[in-house]
């Protein structure tokens, strides 16, 4: 697999205390990669130290091949949103991005009107960003994070102050991005109902450390999904399920029996049940979300 | 460079604010030339040395503290605000981005010090002739007099605005750029009084080494 970020070991240190412990990552090209995580788990560390806006104390990173990281080359094709939207908020939100294309060498005031009506500020653009409410700041960091149309995009909680109208069309806006011009993007978020719906792959931090990375895909295949039932009794409906060798399941405080052995199908439980005199109230076939098998896999260690 | 300076100067909406600083320096100046040319009255001075020395004196400190507020603007709160993190994710060397910020610092006060210079001389003169307080007439030593004094000014006030700018890329704090700016205020009177500016040369020197030491160690350390 080819991939546009590896990192190798790093470190980040803050006085005495490690930040980022050994972390490596590995961001396949053309991916949505969700780097999802506790607060305090490292993630803005680490996007800082893959911009090269802090220096690393150990191990090395790749960014576009470059085992230098990112250098002036990578610089001009990436767009990123580290920590929060900051801007010159004495300047108007037009004035911002123009500042931006400038220093960017990429002076196009066509794009800058393109990228303000993408993130619906067109009518706001000549606002100071002083006057601007958090989701609009957002929306413009976003906006100045694309506007060079970026191989490579690195955002950090992008989608925290938005609202849920503002969150679809961001996601709607990052897979137009993703698909139509192969931008790789990595978002840090801890919203992990958004990122099932946007990545493609995932990396799960805790405690300065990348301790899972895998394609979204497969941990959907990995993640078991579950029978969950709700009965009358559920000490008789524990010994029917031992006595048909069902011993995957789990009885739960309120009423209901979680069976993770899919070896038969929920009709059959059903079936089972009310066959022995139990009354049946609901039965469903459960898939585990992203955020259960976070709290698992941030549970192991 | 000169694009890197430019894109500092949009920026900088609020430039009206430090011409502003500066009419209300030169018309300060003005008023103390007045009041210093009654002093040598009394005395009865034999020339203007005492008021150009006290004039260029007030001026030194003046932009001193001048510098101080536009370091803190164009510098510190690059960090304070922490757009740093933004001007550091673009192509340009950190250092040239750095450089950019000094250069206008230095520009800007260099040039507003010297119009407040060419005013505050010309009222002397002309106020001086008018009022007739020193026992001879404004003549060409006096004019010699003060284009050293002047250019000693010039040297000095660069020398200490290049501590100023060290200090804000070391500590990126207002407070210590503040506390240098009135530290090299007092450096200053006890410069000029004893008739020592020639030392500022070789700050000045110290002072652009420092300078060029804090932006490469310093200045693109933001977290």
């Amino acid at each position: 697999m080819e991939y546009c970020i590896v990192g190798k070991n790093i470190e980040k240190l803050y006085g005495a205390k490690k930040v980022l412990n050994n972390v490596d990552i590995h961001v396949p090209i053309n991916s949505i990669y969700g780097l999802i995580g506790p607060n305090g788990a490292g993630k803005s560390t680490l996007l800082k130290c893959i911009m090269n806006l802090i220096h690393i104390d150990g191990g090395n990173i790749k960014v576009f091949g470059n085992t230098a990281g990112m250098g002036k080359y990578e610089l001009n094709r990436t767009g990123s949103l580290i920590e929060y939207p900051y801007f010159y908020d004495d300047l108007t939100g037009m004035e911002n991005l123009l500042i931006h294309s400038k220093y960017m060498g990429y002076y196009d005031k066509k794009r800058i009107d393109e990228v303000l009506d993408e993130v619906d500020l067109t009518k706001d653009a000549e606002k100071k960003t002083a006057n601007y409410s958090m989701g609009m700041r957002q929306r413009l960091a976003i906006a100045r994070a694309i506007l060079i149309k970026p191989e490579l995009l690195i955002l950090d909680e992008p989608i925290n102050a938005l609202d849920p109208d503002g969150i679809k069309k961001m996601r709607e806006l990052f897979i137009l991005l993703n698909e139509k011009w192969d931008t790789t993007i990595i978002i840090s978020s801890h919203i992990l109902s958004e990122m099932e719906y946007l990545a493609s792959d995932i990396g799960i931090m805790s405690n300065g450390k990348i301790i899972k990375e895998k394609p979204l895909k497969e941990i959907h295949k990995e993640n078991k999904d579950k029978i969950v039932a709700r009965v009358d009794d559920l000490s008789k409906a524990a010994i029917i399920l031992e006595e048909r060798g069902v011993q995957d399941f789990k009885v739960m405080d309120d009423g209901q029996i979680h069976i993770f052995d899919l070896t038969y199908d929920a009709s059959y439980f059903a079936e089972l049940f009310v066959r022995n005199g139990l009354k049946l109230y609901q039965i469903d076939i459960v898939k585990k979300t992203l955020e259960e098998y976070f709290f698992e896999v941030a549970g192991r260690n | 460079m000169q694009l890197l300076i430019q894109l500092e100067l949009t920026k900088f909406k609020k430039i009206k604010r430090y011409i502003l600083y500066c009419v209300l320096i030169t018309i300060g100046m003005c008023l103390f030339t007045t009041i210093s040319l009654f002093a040598i009255e009394q005395d009865r001075a034999a020339n203007y040395n005492d008021a150009i020395k006290m004039m260029n004196a007030a001026i030194i400190d003046c932009y001193l503290i001048f510098s101080g507020v536009l370091i803190t603007k164009v510098i510190v709160e690059e960090y304070t605000k922490r757009t740093a993190l933004i001007l550091f994710t673009y192509s340009v060397s950190r250092r040239h981005l750095m450089m950019a910020k000094v250069l206008l610092v230095l520009g800007a006060t260099t040039c507003f010090m010297i119009i407040t210079e060419l005013i505050s001389i010309i009222y002397l003169i002309v106020a001086g002739s008018y009022m007739r307080l020193a026992l001879s007439r404004f003549n060409e030593s006096d004019f010699e007099y003060w284009l050293i004094q002047f250019g000693w000014g010039i040297i000095f006030t660069i020398s200490f605005t290049l501590l100023n700018i060290s200090m804000a890329f070391i500590k990126k704090t207002s407070q210590h750029v503040f506390l240098t700016s009135l530290l090299s205020v007092i450096i200053a009177q006890i410069l000029i009084s004893q008739d020592i500016q020639k030392l500022s040369l070789i700050l000045g020197i110290l002072f652009i080494i420092l300078t060029e030491i804090s932006i490469r160690r310093y200045s693109d350390k933001i977290e």
